[in-house]
């Protein structure tokens, strides 16, 4: 089984937030913040604290790294990737800019936003931390295996 | 081998997300985010839910901590309610602004910030001013003691209403006019000291107020007419407005002056607070008192990660906005935040050697704490009102037109007792102090001493309480409505027909149309059949 396999399925649903219904994923987008972003404006600079999650909507993001060479772009977001996920969880500050590589639509989860959806939708609140928690173990079994293949173990 | 891609959202959210689009209205802040908003949102909810630096203040249009200028889309705002138009006019701002807080979005709109093109004042903090020499005049003078809401809008007032009276302005704080509904949210930084200021600093210069800051009145001569002040100046009057406020009421705690016990009026208490926080590393807060203060506070402290307790004598808290269901709802609120609320407790002492380590329940149960704030009502300022000899009952007492037992001396806000009660609130201070620059320059106006909204400031809940929710009585016809949510409640109470009161939790698009009904003590006899359905729209004239 590759390790894509296991990160997109299991039996919970492949995807962020794939077990809740229509009505479940009506009340969580009522708690997140919807953003356009023009063609080039940072939705996330590097160094920054703010702890919100990001789901491409619509267009395109750009995820630029500082190097001693200077800024790199290292991937790009398209609708429906999530990013900015591993802040939300551990606070710590934003690794690299996110921005806007063409007009561009995003929404947002942020703290106090879940805060909220926690007091009012507790589980709601949990199948999201769950799923996150999900699909952030089947990133690190991929990178587990990807050092042990290195590693030739 | 390769590294799966990033994490996907599932397709039907993404389905969700495009079923609302077309409902979503675009808000733009000039130089700030360009946001998708809800019909109904408040302007105030977007710009804060999207980190644009707008300082709330009363969130009801009244207090101006919050004007933005709508640059585009003016017609898809709800209208200006009343008390916002009258703010907008106090404050004298350019036609195109709102109140962030009372302005809810139905379409495209633009919006700057109202203050962003002012030059960033330094800090609210100013060196006490000497005073001018003061010239003799043959004008009309009046001298106000005390710079908060109450003093500040009668100075506005006063000159709004004559060009030419005399008009001077003290107060013992080295602030200029600040918003002092908010101060609490200076604990945890999400509210700077140079944004709490609700009047730009030219406020006095601009309208030949003289402003002495830094200056208490020491005395009263009222044979002489005149104020003392601290400074050694004497300041003549022909009338004098006590705006002297209150401070908070400690006489339920023996002890209180450990370390570690704080109260929360001023800028420099809230200062005080955060220091010994940050300095002593403190985890745990026990607030005494469950009003508007001691919640908001508690809610302030637990953001800066301390555990907290709230501790009330009253059976639930917001006793005084509240009935028990809405109260024991907000219990469970606050729960859910992290605040544990303890029902009919009283604080009986403090322990602890220099500094506070306990509070000692009624009960005889401890509490450790590090911290201790008291919440537990208001003491008007009284000392010089009554060296002077004026007649005081806990406040100075006033008549309907707000003035003292001497009738040049007249007196508004915490410092006031009117029919013996002092309700310590913004708007109260705000409508006193109109009626007493009305009456000083010679008008006949009474204060109508109706209970005016109030909202419960903590981020997540959204509480409104207007009107005598207290009054009860076989006249009064309730109406309340169960929408099924356990986390909502609403509750209007009728007097022969009239909207005269009302206790909102949640439904927060419904909180400016049921304030301005009961304001308007609207008639609302034709349309009991759809309030008692939930139809709460049909308030709206």
């Amino acid at each position: 089984m590759s390790s894509a396999d296991t990160s997109h399925t299991g039996e919970f649903g492949s995807r962020f937030l794939a077990s809740l219904d229509d009505e479940d994923i009506a009340t969580v987008l009522r708690y997140t913040e919807a953003r356009r972003y023009s063609s080039g404006e940072l939705a996330i600079r590097c160094g920054d604290a703010d702890r919100s999650i990001y789901v491409v909507a619509a267009g395109s993001f750009d995820v630029v790294v500082p190097t001693p060479s200077g800024p790199r772009s290292v991937a790009v977001i398209r609708v429906g990737d999530i990013f900015g996920d591993l802040a939300f969880l551990d606070g710590e500050p934003r690794s690299a800019d996110v921005r806007a590589a063409e007009d561009s639509e995003a929404f947002i989860m942020t703290p106090a936003s879940f805060d909220r959806l926690r007091l009012a939708h507790p589980r709601l609140a949990l199948s999201f931390l769950l799923d996150l928690g999900r699909i952030l173990s089947g990133r690190f079994r991929d990178i587990s295996r990807l050092l042990a293949a290195r590693s030739g173990l | 081998m390769q590294t799966s891609e990033g994490p996907r959202v599932a397709e039907s959210v993404l389905r969700a997300y495009a079923r609302t689009r077309p409902t979503l209205a675009e808000i733009r802040f000039m130089s700030g985010p360009t946001v998708l908003a809800r019909p109904g949102d408040s302007l105030l909810r977007i710009a804060e839910a999207n980190q644009v630096p707008l300082e709330s203040g009363c969130q009801m249009g009244v207090c101006g901590a919050d004007p933005v200028r709508i640059l585009a889309g003016a017609e898809n705002l709800t209208p200006p309610s009343v008390d916002e138009r009258v703010a907008l006019r106090r404050l004298a701002l350019p036609a195109d602004c709102r109140m962030a807080c009372t302005a809810r979005v139905r379409g495209h709109v633009t919006v700057a910030l109202a203050r962003a093109g002012a030059p960033p004042s330094t800090s609210v903090r100013a060196d006490a001013t000497v005073p001018e020499r003061l010239r003799s005049s043959s004008r009309r003078r009046v001298v106000i003691i005390g710079n908060g809401v109450a003093g500040v809008t009668a100075a506005v007032e006063l000159r709004e209403r004559d060009p030419d009276i005399d008009i001077t302005i003290l107060g013992a704080e080295p602030y200029e006019f600040y918003n002092r509904m908010v101060i609490n949210k200076l604990l945890p930084g999400s509210a700077q000291i140079d944004r709490l200021a609700l009047l730009p600093s030219d406020w006095a210069a601009s309208r030949e107020i003289r402003h002495l800051r830094g200056i208490a009145a020491r005395s009263i001569d009222r044979v002489r007419r005149e104020v003392q002040t601290d400074a050694g100046d004497t300041l003549p009057y022909d009338n004098l407005l006590l705006a002297t406020g209150a401070a908070c009421d400690v006489s339920a705690i023996e002890e209180h002056r450990k370390a570690g016990t704080f109260v929360m009026r001023t800028i420099d208490d809230a200062l005080r607070l955060r220091e010994y926080i940050a300095e002593r590393r403190c985890r745990r807060a026990v607030v005494v008192g469950a009003g508007l203060l001691g919640l908001e506070v508690a809610s302030s402290i637990r953001e800066m990660g301390s555990r907290v307790y709230v501790i009330e004598t009253a059976a639930w808290p917001l006793s005084r906005q509240l009935d028990r269901t809405a109260g024991t709802l907000v219990q469970q609120l606050m729960m859910d935040l992290g605040i544990k609320i303890l029902i009919g407790a009283g604080a009986s002492a403090l322990l602890g050697a220099d500094h506070v380590e306990e509070v000692q329940l009624a009960d005889g149960q401890r509490l450790k704490a590090d911290i201790v704030l008291l919440a537990t009502g208001i003491v008007p300022n009284v000392a010089l009102a009554e060296r002077a000899g004026l007649a005081i009952d806990h406040g100075v007492i006033v008549d309907d037109r707000m003035a003292t037992s001497d009738s040049r001396i007249f007196a508004a806000g915490d410092v006031a007792v009117y029919r013996g009660s002092t309700p310590g609130l913004w708007l109260v201070a705000m409508e006193q102090a109109r009626v007493a620059a009305i009456n000083m320059l010679g008008g006949d106006c009474r204060y109508d001493a109706r209970v005016p909204p109030t909202r419960l400031k903590v981020s997540g809940l959204d509480v409104l309480s207007v009107g005598n929710v207290t009054r009860t009585g076989g006249h009064v016809q309730q109406i309340c409505v169960d929408d099924g949510d356990p986390r909502q409640y609403r509750k209007l109470f009728l007097r022969t027909g009239k909207a005269s009161a009302a206790i909102v939790v949640g439904h927060q698009a419904l909180h400016e149309l049921v304030s301005e009904a009961v304001r308007a003590n609207r008639d609302v006899s034709d349309v009991i059949p759809s309030l008692q359905r939930g139809d709460w729209t049909v308030l709206q004239t």
